[in-house]
């Protein structure tokens, strides 16, 4: 550093210019002198005392005036699950539309198999969901994969184009089927009862499951969601963690996690784990990305891969993370 | 969605990313325990660099209020690139300090009643939270120590009392351009002298 730069900063990181010379240096330094701030700071350790016992209180409440708890700072606003659904058919849509035929016989999947049967599996369980959602009586649909085994084998040699068009207006149905009535009234899926949102919200994940193992299988570039459709699944996804240990039998009575979800869709949630209590103090906090958290759930990422801060309780934040994908069914 | 106020840290981080960048990351996300836990940590630097400055205990309780409040509102302001979390609270609420003795011109300085405030207002502090403020002070007088004492004379007019250098060489009937030059050496000198050790921890 130029010994005028560096007398500049100096005076900088002192706050000891004149008011109007101030704006000249911040161009030609900087605001915060990394080479200068050290020193500044040390100086400060020499003022250091325990504050007053009644200014936490007043300084966080201030604080917290200012800008509400809970919500990112850039926060997306979520999305309404049918809109949110909808967006993704037209994301798998553009992906199908953009591959080769040779790219459609690639292996896409370790259970329904290559492209094309992904996407044959994709009609059964959109006619799956046309019928759930007109409340009409589905047997034998417990196992996710094997319910819609008989449209893969219908499609194995179909014309991809046929396909694809078959899939949308499949698609398409369960649109119309969802956009009729209560949002909130109850549907039964496999062995799992929710509401018309709730089924949205769950084959918005399937769907975005699905378009990362094809972008995978085709190298792509994997699908990333809109902030708002985010937003919506990671508040979803926190408002189902008791269900989702539940169904996993194993909750934990009395317990708390806290979830702080970082990124625009993130945001902050203490959550029970055991459905029907309340939240109290937190045993353990999560830290770690919303989208990452998401496809945790997805069971696109292995909860012992996902980039995490753990405090407190390990075990039960394991118990936790290993137990987000209870409603994902591939 | 969020709990109360006066929760603090649970226990020791693990995981990824350095506790500073754990915090701001809970901050961003609107993590009001972060905030908490960030107070607990820093409230001492904020408020006694306010309070040195202003001289005014009011004044430094509206300065650690603003500083937290600028914190919660604009976490991503902060780079840890450049600085820790600790040391860019300190420039804030330096800044703001000095702003605001310029600005109000309110300087009532009374050490015997600041001396006396310190133990009529302040908490227990932990034992670890005292020696590690022990500690820092120390090096902190030692590296002063071993400046020139014309420099170190600048140098805390500049800093404690929020002189500008044209303040300083007046007050010290220098030329400017001595007074810009000692407070540069000051500072260079006090950079290396506080060494990495004292620079990691803040």
């Amino acid at each position: 550093m130029a010994a005028f730069d560096e007398e500049l900063a100096a005076l900088l990181a002192l706050d000891a210019l004149e008011q109007d010379e101030q704006a000249d240096a911040e161009l030609n330094v900087g605001t915060f002198p990394a080479e200068m701030a050290g020193a500044s700071a040390a100086l400060a350790e020499g003022s250091a005392a325990p504050p007053p016992e009644g200014l936490r209180a007043s300084a966080l409440e201030r604080a917290l005036s200012r800008r509400t708890a809970g919500r990112p700072t850039d926060a997306a606003v979520p999305c309404e699950p049918l809109d949110g659904f909808r967006r993704t058919i037209t994301d798998l849509d553009v992906l199908l539309a953009s591959l080769s035929e040779p790219e459609w016989d690639l292996v896409a999947h370790p259970e329904h198999g290559r492209v094309r049967d992904l996407i044959a599996h994709l009609v059964g369980v959109e006619q799956l969901s046309v019928a759930w959602l007109h409340g009409d009586p589905v047997t034998d649909a417990l196992d996710h994969v094997a319910a819609t085994r008989a449209a893969v084998d219908e499609f194995a040699d179909a014309d991809v184009e046929t396909l694809r068009a078959t899939w949308r207006d499949a698609v398409a149905d369960v649109v119309v089927a969802a956009d009729e009535g209560d949002p909130d009234r109850p549907v039964a899926m496999h062995d799992i009862v929710t509401s018309v949102s709730g089924l949205l919200v769950m084959r918005t994940f399937e769907l975005w499951a699905h378009s990362m193992d094809i972008a995978d299988a085709v190298g792509r570039p994997m699908p990333v969601l809109d902030d708002e459709r985010m937003a919506t699944l990671s508040g979803r996804l926190m408002a189902a963690v008791p269900l989702a240990l539940a169904y996993r039998q194993r909750t934990a009575p009395g317990r708390t996690a806290r979830f702080v979800l970082t990124g625009p869709a993130g945001g902050c949630y203490s959550v029970p784990l055991h459905p029907g209590d309340t939240a109290g103090t937190p045993d353990v906090l999560v830290v770690a990305d919303a989208v990452d958290l998401c496809r945790v759930a997805a069971r696109r990422l292995d909860a012992d891969m996902l980039p995490a801060t753990v405090e407190g309780d390990a075990d039960l934040a394991r118990l936790v993370l290993t137990r987000l994908d209870a409603f994902a069914r591939d | 969605m969020t709990t109360g106020l006066d929760a603090r840290s649970l226990c020791p981080v693990t995981g990824v990313g350095s506790p500073d960048a754990v915090l701001l990351a809970r901050l961003q996300a609107g993590d009001d325990l972060a905030l908490g836990a960030v107070y607990d940590q820093h409230a001492d630097l904020v408020h006694g660099v306010a309070r040195r400055v202003t001289r005014d205990e009011q004044l430094a309780r509206d300065i650690t209020q603003e500083v937290f409040t600028y914190l919660w509102e604009l976490p991503e302001r902060v780079d840890l690139l450049r600085g820790s979390l600790r040391s860019y609270l300190a420039v804030v609420a330096h800044r703001r300090a000095v702003d605001e003795v310029r600005r109000s011109e309110r300087r009532a300085r009374n050490e015997a009643a600041l001396a006396v405030a310190d133990v009529a207002d302040g908490p227990e502090p932990s034992v670890v939270e005292e020696s590690t403020r022990a500690w820092r002070k120390q090096r902190l007088d030692a590296g002063l120590a071993l400046l020139p004492p014309e420099q170190r004379t600048a140098l805390e007019l500049a800093y404690y009392d929020g002189l500008t250098y044209r303040q300083v060489a007046e007050r010290l009937g220098i030329p400017e351009g001595t007074a810009k030059s000692r407070l540069r050496l000051a500072m260079c000198r006090l950079r290396t002298e506080l060494g990495d050790e004292m620079r990691a921890a803040m």
